[in-house]
């Protein structure tokens, strides 16, 4: 029997051949901390008592959740990540540099075929480099920092063959949206997905939104193939295009999802589920009151040049906020020098450091009761970015920039943009 | 030995990891204990007037999904919950549970109501519901989750034996 990429992901790491459902104790190639749960990390890790096994140069920690601090609390749990970092002499990456999965891909640390770890559970997104990306909480990083190494079941795995190519408008996000409405937020417990067929029509960024999603329907990780577009890519971020793994083709598939690219509008989650999805059109015409562009999600440079190009020369629509918040400074700063962030502003956009913020309802734009958030985030349970008693929609950079300009939901290709 | 006896608090399908406590009052409050009063504070207000130390939670599918955050399960050791039943559950809520050294099981179970006894016989892979005499069977943990779980999570666990032993 031939096996999935996931499963040589771990062949590899482990040093014999694994298949879905075997118990591995693996060496972790990169590890990420950020500042919600490096505190508890930093504890426990003292707790152990011994020196740091993970070399170095192959752990971070990343201050974005709380940045800049929103509070003295934030303010101390960031005062002691600080000290940690600089005396174990790891790098740490200080409020306003960016969100945790994007700069650790920006920066090269994930590479196609490696094994990474974070306290976070949107580590899946570095699937997109044909990387296996696990979350874990604060008592295993300490683990893994004084180890170098973490136990793992490999999952069984969903194939997901995408055909066709997207419509104007369409992008990750609806391919994220169209899978979770298909195999639902409980539908991959535990479980791996798989990319084959058209992958070429989504850029790597793109394939970054769609892997960053899949934990929505209980997934454990997410495999994007290490394809032409992915190899020019990693040659363009200054990393070598090697490494890759590729499945075999009698693999073994728990089951199969086949989503149709030509023919996917753009979909929006509706509150309170991530799989409660509806097409745009369906709810076209309700009322909103804020638009958040951002998160590790869609906040990159595509997503921004998209919606500044459906913006530019327009303005957000009477009673409506639109914030935006670049996943990284320098998407931010390649944002400002090729005006698109003139773009934004001018119509009207409030422009947040580069971070997480109200994506988990922690600073920088909550929603108050009975009001309506069309956001390009991850999450829509209540109370999620703000009041219990607000509504959040889920939706692609393209349907945020048209909903802001029009004040309710709707998208580039209605009346309003044209 | 593990075996636990309690009152059941029950939950239906996919309580995330962000409704058993919302990631809002990390940078809010200063100790877990400040937290507690949030618990479930989108679904059930009222939980932490109605629990006991000692309870159990019985839930559906999918409980604890989403978010890596260990303040879910933490917050459950804190209130002093002695196990959790659930048909699944979200994996980065089921691996910390264990790495914190809380029991917690996948139980196929059916005809429990808020409120009433269960008696969890951990260690011997089953439940029994005191109202009608009925018993559910569960897996028993994989040794390495089994020798964290019993050492009182992945900490202690690690300083005693310096390595992770597959077996």
């Amino acid at each position: 029997m031939g096996r999935t990429m996931i499963e040589k992901i771990f062949s590899r790491h482990a040093g014999h051949d694994v298949k879905a459902g075997d118990i591995v104790v693996a060496p972790v190639d990169f590890a990420m901390l950020h500042d919600v749960n490096a505190p508890a990390a930093i504890d426990n890790f003292h707790e152990l008592d011994v020196p740091m096994v993970m070399p170095k140069d192959r752990a971070v920690i990343v201050l974005d959740h709380f940045a800049p601090s929103p509070t003295p609390a934030a303010a101390n749990s960031h005062k002691k990540i600080r000290a940690f970092a600089g005396k174990e002499g790891i790098r740490l990456y200080d409020v306003g540099e960016g969100i945790c999965h994007q700069l650790v891909i920006e920066d090269g640390f994930i590479k196609p075929g490696s094994l990474n770890v974070a306290t976070d559970s949107h580590t899946c997104s570095y699937g997109a480099l044909n990387a296996a990306g696990f979350g874990i909480g604060a008592s295993e990083m300490a683990v893994v920092l004084a180890s170098g190494v973490c136990w793992f079941k490999a999952p069984e795995t969903v194939k997901v063959v995408l055909g066709g190519k997207l419509p104007p408008y369409a992008g990750g996000k609806d391919v994220a949206l169209k899978l979770i409405k298909l195999v639902t937020e409980k539908g991959a417990i535990y479980k791996n997905f798989e990319f084959a067929g058209a992958v070429g029509a989504l850029s790597v960024e793109a394939r970054i939104t769609v892997c960053n999603m899949v934990v929505e329907m209980g997934a454990k990780s997410a495999v994007m193939p290490g394809d032409e577009a992915l190899a020019g890519w990693l040659e363009k971020n200054g990393q070598p295009a090697e490494g890759f793994v590729a499945a075999d083709e009698d693999a073994a598939y728990c089951s199969t999802v086949n989503i149709d690219l030509s023919i996917l509008q753009s979909q929006v989650a509706m509150p309170p589920d991530i799989d409660n999805v509806a097409d745009v059109n369906e709810i076209k015409g309700k009322k909103i009151d804020q638009v958040f562009i951002g998160s590790c999600t869609n906040g990159r440079w595509e997503d921004f040049a998209l919606a500044a190009q459906i913006l530019r020369g327009r303005k957000v629509g009477p009673g409506v906020r639109l914030i935006v918040a670049p996943a990284s400074r320098s998407i931010y700063s390649r944002l400002l020098k090729e005006g698109l962030l003139e773009d934004l502003i001018q119509s009207g956009a409030v422009v947040n450091p580069p971070g997480c913020g109200p994506c988990a309802g922690l600073h920088g734009g909550l929603i108050g009761d009975g009001e309506a958030v069309l956001s390009t985030t991850n999450r829509n349970m209540k109370g999620r970015m703000g009041s219990s008693k607000g509504d959040i929609y889920i939706a692609s950079p393209a349907v945020a920039a048209a909903s802001a300009i029009a004040g309710h939901i709707t998208w580039p290709g209605a009346e309003v943009c044209k | 030995m593990m075996f636990f006896e309690g009152k059941v608090h029950l939950f239906g399908d996919s309580i995330s990891a962000d409704h058993i406590i919302s990631a809002k009052y990390i940078d809010k409050v200063n100790s877990l204990r400040e937290m507690l009063p949030y618990l479930f504070e989108e679904i059930q207000p009222d939980f932490m007037d109605k629990f006991k130390t000692g309870d159990i939670i019985v839930a559906g599918e999918n409980f604890g999904a989403g978010s890596s955050r260990e303040h879910a399960p933490l917050l459950f050791k804190e209130a002093g919950v002695s196990c959790i039943i659930a048909k699944s559950f979200g994996r980065n809520f089921f691996r910390n549970a264990i790495n914190l050294g809380i029991p917690l099981a996948e139980v196929d179970w059916e005809g429990l109501r808020e409120g009433q006894d269960l008696k969890v016989f951990f260690s011997d892979g089953y439940m029994e519901n005191p109202c009608d005499g009925k018993k559910f069977t569960f897996a028993s943990l994989p040794p390495i989750m089994e020798k964290i779980l019993l050492a009182g999570g992945l900490i202690p666990y690690f300083k005693k034996n310096k390595t992770l032993q597959l077996t």
